[in-house]
């Protein structure tokens, strides 16, 4: 439930098509919203099983409390898409009793887009689910899938940026680079210097033994 | 007179390092700015968000310019020895390219860590970053020359180093129209550089500009005695002097 | 004009030395065709990585291939001690630079006509659905190897490490006209005209600089 809770919770940030009658906030199915009535032996069935009109199949336990947690699953945590899924539960469920948003357990630090790509990921028919989803509110609007990819790779690519900018290790590598080379050079040409000092005084030597003989 | 001007150069080029290297460190600030769209903090010339690393720049541009310039008196001096048959002209083509191929070889490497810092690789074929790689090479094609084709090679080299210079432009040619190399300032022209950092920039031209010639005077004096050197000895086994 | 009726007669003469022995021209494109072979195993038998190669291996043949012969002509010249009596003879420098150049332009050229086939056989590339650029590129591109290789050549005759030294100074040099030809060839590959053009007028005014270059040059480089 969580992931699709989140997975169109993103969908919506991405998205400024999304706010549509019937758009779907997700998560009557949602943990522990408020919903007592939810049986705990039955397990609830996930969304992706809802009619197209909008309501349950028969087995499902939602359908005989849908009317007590309908419209009421937007979470209002991680994506700060509070605005468009309360618009949406709002429009969704005229004259239904006020919903409370439920307790979301978002654990600390997890990012909701990697969380929903992951999701995407593991299951291929939820993965379809979500794009189905999307891409039948959006046809050619915006490739969500495209999207979501994209925003994690800007995610990591920023998360380096952050990393290359905050040390100073190539710069001290360059800095290195430059004195070593430049003593390098340095060390070159006075090696030059003494071996020409050999060479003068083997000159010397030889010019001293040669005009000796010649005496 | 002229004994003097090394020392001088050295002099002052050690004088200009320990500013640049408190102008940089403490004048230039770290420069950047706010892209909505990206959401992240890029250095305000656009290239990119470097931050502390854009003080590799002021090692980089100098020595690069260096290199050229180093490279011109070469092509220069090459072409005056091949002209003139003075020795004279081919000192000073020796001494330039041995310090164009240690001042290219920095240009390279501070380039290769800046690419990393920057772009994330440490090499891409572009513009600039190919052509100082084949000039350094040829640079280098020289070097083994002199040093391992005998007699004829001072001519040899020299007839590469004239070569080599007019090869630069068809190099700059060669690699495609798109620069994706950084900047210096908003129209890439070093006049355009943000006037925040432009002392640190001028003092460190300044610098490596009296390094360069610190360097080339050495060397060309070097190369000088030695040809003299080796003059002297022949002239005494010519004179039956010498054995 | 008698400068370049004496370049001819010299490049004639060396073209005829050669028809007779056949020896370069036969060691020359024995060594391409093999290059050819070596390319179709070393590399993976993907058409399009395949594809996107041959214009690298046809001017890398022509490289290694043009090396051997450049060396090999002028060992020649060197075996016979003929260079001094060219360069003593009664006639301007420049033409026996210019000939010299013309017998190894066209040595070169044949090691291309053989080289191409095969890649076009053992490798299945189009190479010959555009002739025309096809064969003004291998010419463009010969005629540049054979003037700044037969500068340096010349002057390496007498040097003892020669056979090491004539690669190490010519392909630096040589690096824009390869990139040049790979790019004609890329182009006619890939249908690019634009780009078949633009390298072509590079690869022309290429060998007109370097030739200007190299008339200068020789005269300097060979004196002995």
């Amino acid at each position: 439930m969580t992931k699709t809770i989140l997975c169109i919770c993103v969908l919506a940030v991405a998205s400024p098509a999304f706010a549509q009658p019937g758009s779907g906030s997700a998560g009557s199915a949602g943990p522990a919203a408020g919903s007592g009535t939810v049986p705990t032996s039955a397990k609830p069935c996930p969304v992706y099983e809802r009619l197209p009109g909008g309501g349950w199949p028969a087995h499902c336990p939602q359908a005989k409390s849908e009317l007590a947690n309908a419209g009421s699953a937007t979470p209002a945590a991680g994506s700060g898409s509070a605005d468009a899924g309360s618009a949406n539960a709002g429009t969704e469920t005229a004259g239904s009793p006020t919903p409370t948003a439920p307790d979301f357990p978002m654990p600390a630090g997890v990012k909701p887009t990697k969380v929903c790509l992951d999701e995407m990921d593991k299951d291929p028919e939820f993965a379809d689910y979500i794009i189905k989803r999307t891409e039948g509110k959006l046809k050619d609007k915006v490739n969500t899938e495209q999207v979501l990819k994209d925003l994690c790779v800007l995610r990591d690519h920023t998360d380096s940026q952050v990393d290359v900018a905050t040390n100073k290790r190539h710069v001290i590598m360059a800095y290195i680079a430059m004195w070593l080379v430049a003593a390098g050079f340095v060390i070159f040409l006075w090696r030059k210097q003494q071996l020409l000092k050999l060479e003068i005084e083997n000159l010397r030597r030889d010019l001293d033994a040669a005009t000796k003989d010649g005496k | 007179m002229t004994r003097y001007l090394a020392p001088l150069f050295a002099f002052l080029g050690a004088i200009g390092l320990a500013c640049t290297c408190w102008l940089i460190f403490t004048d230039t600030p770290l420069q950047y700015s706010w892209q909505p769209n990206n959401r992240h903090w890029v250095l305000a010339t656009g290239s990119g968000s470097l931050f502390f690393n854009q003080k590799i720049f002021f090692w980089h541009v100098p020595h690069a310019i260096m290199l050229f310039i180093a490279v011109g008196v070469a092509g220069v001096s090459s072409i005056g020895f091949l002209w003139k048959r003075n020795p004279k002209w081919d000192d000073v083509a020796l001494a330039s390219v041995s310090v164009a191929v240690a001042f290219g070889a920095v240009t390279l490497i501070t380039g290769s860590i800046w690419a990393k810092a920057a772009w994330g690789h440490w090499w891409i074929w572009e513009k600039r970053l190919t052509m100082s790689l084949l000039l350094w090479l040829t640079l280098v094609g020289y070097l083994l020359v002199r040093r391992y084709a005998g007699a004829s090679g001072e001519r040899i080299a020299a007839g590469m180093a004239v070569f080599a210079m007019i090869g630069v432009p068809f190099i700059y040619a060669m690699v495609g129209a798109g620069d994706n190399h950084p900047q210096a300032g908003s129209e890439g022209n070093v006049a355009t550089l943000n006037s925040d950092m432009r002392p640190a920039f001028w003092s460190s031209m300044v610098t490596f500009l009296c390094w360069f010639l610190t360097l080339t005077i050495t060397r060309v004096q070097s190369a000088r005695m030695e040809r003299e050197v080796r003059e002297l000895r022949e002239k005494g086994l010519d004179t039956g002097v010498l054995e | 004009m008698s400068t370049l009726s004496h370049a001819a007669r010299i490049a004639w003469k060396d073209l005829r030395i050669e028809l007779r022995s056949r020896e370069i021209f036969y060691t020359m494109a024995f060594f391409g065709g093999l290059l050819a072979v070596v390319y179709s195993f070393v590399f993976p038998s993907n058409a399009d990585m395949i594809k996107i190669a041959v214009p690298g291996m046809l001017w890398v043949s022509i490289a290694f291939a043009g090396t051997i012969g450049l060396s090999r002509a002028f060992d020649r010249e060197r075996e016979n001690d003929t260079m001094r009596a060219l360069l003593l003879a009664p006639i301007p420098r420049l033409s026996v630079f210019l000939g010299k150049a013309c017998s190894i332009a066209v040595l070169v050229l044949g090691v291309a006509v053989v080289v191409t086939p095969m890649l076009w056989l053992l490798l299945d590339v189009h190479l010959f659905d555009d002739p025309g650029v096809l064969i003004l590129s291998l010419v463009l591109g010969s005629i540049g190897f054979a003037l700044v290789g037969s500068v340096f050549s010349a002057a390496l005759i007498k040097v003892r490490s020669r056979d090491v030294l004539l690669p190490v100074i010519l392909y630096p040099l040589l690096i824009p006209l390869f990139v040049a030809g790979t790019s004609v060839t890329a182009g006619m590959l890939a249908g690019n005209q634009p780009k078949v053009w633009y390298w072509m007028g590079f690869l022309g005014v290429y060998d007109a600089v370097f030739l200007v270059v190299s008339l200068w040059i020789f005269e300097s480089l060979v004196i002995e």
